[in-house]
């Protein structure tokens, strides 16, 4: 580890464009239960990465295809490595059954490791698991964790919040595998049950929701914090994806300031919330479009969030309101190296096991 | 440098004193607060170093000891007191804030007592 990669994307969406694609990734009695039309039909709603455009004009999205991907965004924007953060794994939070979650959530990864991992060197897996389910999550983990590309391990946000003592088998496993958990709203946050809730109950508006999904990661980062999960898990890191970084410095001020004032209700707190912030939480930088510009402004934002410890670049590609690399440069210069590799290199799995 | 010599001052029989019931004391222009509790006698000024409030009209209690996650251990009865105003809590022993959220230390004198009596050393100050 060092500086063999200059550029690291941490979240980077592929698809399944036919989610009978990953019935050859799930035991036979699965593919009969999954294989009904309504399934596939809901299954197969991917209009979204396709930009603005209708069908009619993009057949494909480009995440459908590994090489379509590597050419458009890697090559194009010299990324050296990218996570591959499948949306359809972050969409399980929305299926009640969790058997049937954790079963497509392995054949998701199934999937992208045998048509993505192996199309391009580039390319790191956050293998989804089911939140419902921990005992088969772990299971999944342990298994995913063997190979070598999987750097991460992907985790719905599901009914509960992140501090519960229901997911500790789950970082228990990921901390073991040195895997840390990746979290990535989808946009149903409030819309069905399971998946989480925005503060103040659903709004009837898209921006509404785009605006407020850093509650999201609040809300949570919260309840890791407090609850003691960082006491349980000393080894695990945590990545919030899609939230940017600008509202953390007041918020961990916040944090700070209450546990100094209710510590009595966290006990096990041994140090303050910013430093469990600082060594266990990372944000990663889309979408950086409301940062004021100018390098002294957008310089104390990230120095009094100590973006330094936690932020690293993630594009949200091919989302229509993904960042390109270009983004960057909103942010002083001295932060590039952590932005672009040097906080991921840290926190994802790059060490390949002998 | 020399120390200065403390004073020992008598403040009463220990009969005197009520349970957790702290007795003020004018000492030489200092408002003293001296309680007997469970865990002994203690004197402390009765002044907060957080914003200056009558610490002395807190309850006296004890506090959570260090403990795992989703485990609470409640111990050190009678050797805390929590601030009226802002619920900060004091040992009363040493003064010190027990989380360490308000750096400076609330002031406790020494107390003893013998044969019944309760005497507290303070340093003199002569007006």
């Amino acid at each position: 580890v060092g500086d063999q990669f200059g550029l690291i994307d941490c979240d980077v969406h592929p698809l399944v464009m036919n989610a009978a694609d990953t019935f050859p990734h799930m035991p036979v009695a699965w593919r009969k239960h999954f294989d009904f039309p309504e399934f596939l039909a809901a299954a197969a709603r991917v209009d979204r990465y396709r930009g603005m455009q209708p069908a009619s004009v993009v057949p494909e999205p480009v995440n459908a295809d590994p090489r379509t991907l590597a050419a458009v965004h890697l090559d194009s924007n010299r990324i050296d490595l990218a996570l591959l953060v499948p949306m359809q794994g972050a969409s399980l939070n929305a299926r009640v059954d969790g058997a049937a979650s954790a079963v497509l959530a392995s054949a998701l990864n199934g999937y992208f490791t045998e048509r993505w991992l192996e199309a391009d060197a580039r390319y790191r897996l956050a293998a989804c698991v089911a939140p419902q389910e921990p005992k088969r999550a772990v299971r999944e983990i342990r298994q995913r964790a063997k190979d070598p590309r999987v750097a991460a391990v992907l985790l719905p946000l599901w009914t509960l919040p992140m501090g519960s003592t229901h997911y500790d088998p789950i970082y228990a496993a990921a901390e073991e595998a040195g895997l840390p958990i990746v979290v990535h709203p989808t946009g149903v946050e409030g819309h069905y049950q399971g998946v989480q809730q925005l503060g103040g109950g659903t709004h009837r508006s898209v921006s509404s929701r785009q605006v407020l999904l850093h509650e999201l990661a609040e809300s949570n980062i919260s309840s890791l914090i407090f609850e003691g999960v960082f006491v349980r898990h000393p080894g695990l890191r945590v990545i919030f994806s899609e939230c940017s970084f600008a509202w953390s410095a007041a918020f961990i001020w916040r944090l700070d300031k209450e546990a100094r004032n209710f510590y009595f209700e966290m006990p096990w707190m041994k140090e303050l919330p910013t430093s469990y912030f600082r060594r266990h939480i990372r944000l990663t930088t889309q979408p950086l479009g409301s940062l004021p510009l100018g390098e002294s402004a957008a310089g104390e934002v990230a120095r009094l969030a100590h973006a330094e410890d936690t932020v690293m670049y993630g594009s949200h590609f091919p989302l229509y309101d993904h960042d390109l690399p270009d983004a960057l440069d909103r942010l002083p210069s001295a932060l590039h190296d952590s932005l672009r590799h040097g906080v991921a290199e840290s926190t994802l799995r790059m060490a390949v096991p002998a | 440098m020399t120390p200065i010599a403390l004073e020992r001052r008598p403040v009463g029989r220990v009969e005197d004193f009520t349970l957790d019931q702290f007795r003020i004391f004018e000492l030489d222009g200092r408002s003293i607060g001296v309680v007997r509790t469970r865990a002994g006698f203690f004197a402390i000024k009765n002044t907060c170093p957080h914003e200056g409030a009558p610490l002395c009209r807190g309850d006296v209690r004890g506090t959570m000891l260090p403990s795992s996650p989703g485990n609470y251990r409640w111990g050190r009865e009678g050797q805390v007191v929590r601030c009226p105003w802002h619920g900060y809590d004091f040992y009363l022993e040493s003064g010190k804030c027990v989380y360490g959220e308000v750096r400076d230390r609330a002031i406790a004198y020494r107390i003893e007592v013998e044969q019944g009596d309760v005497f507290i050393y303070i340093k003199p100050r002569r007006s």
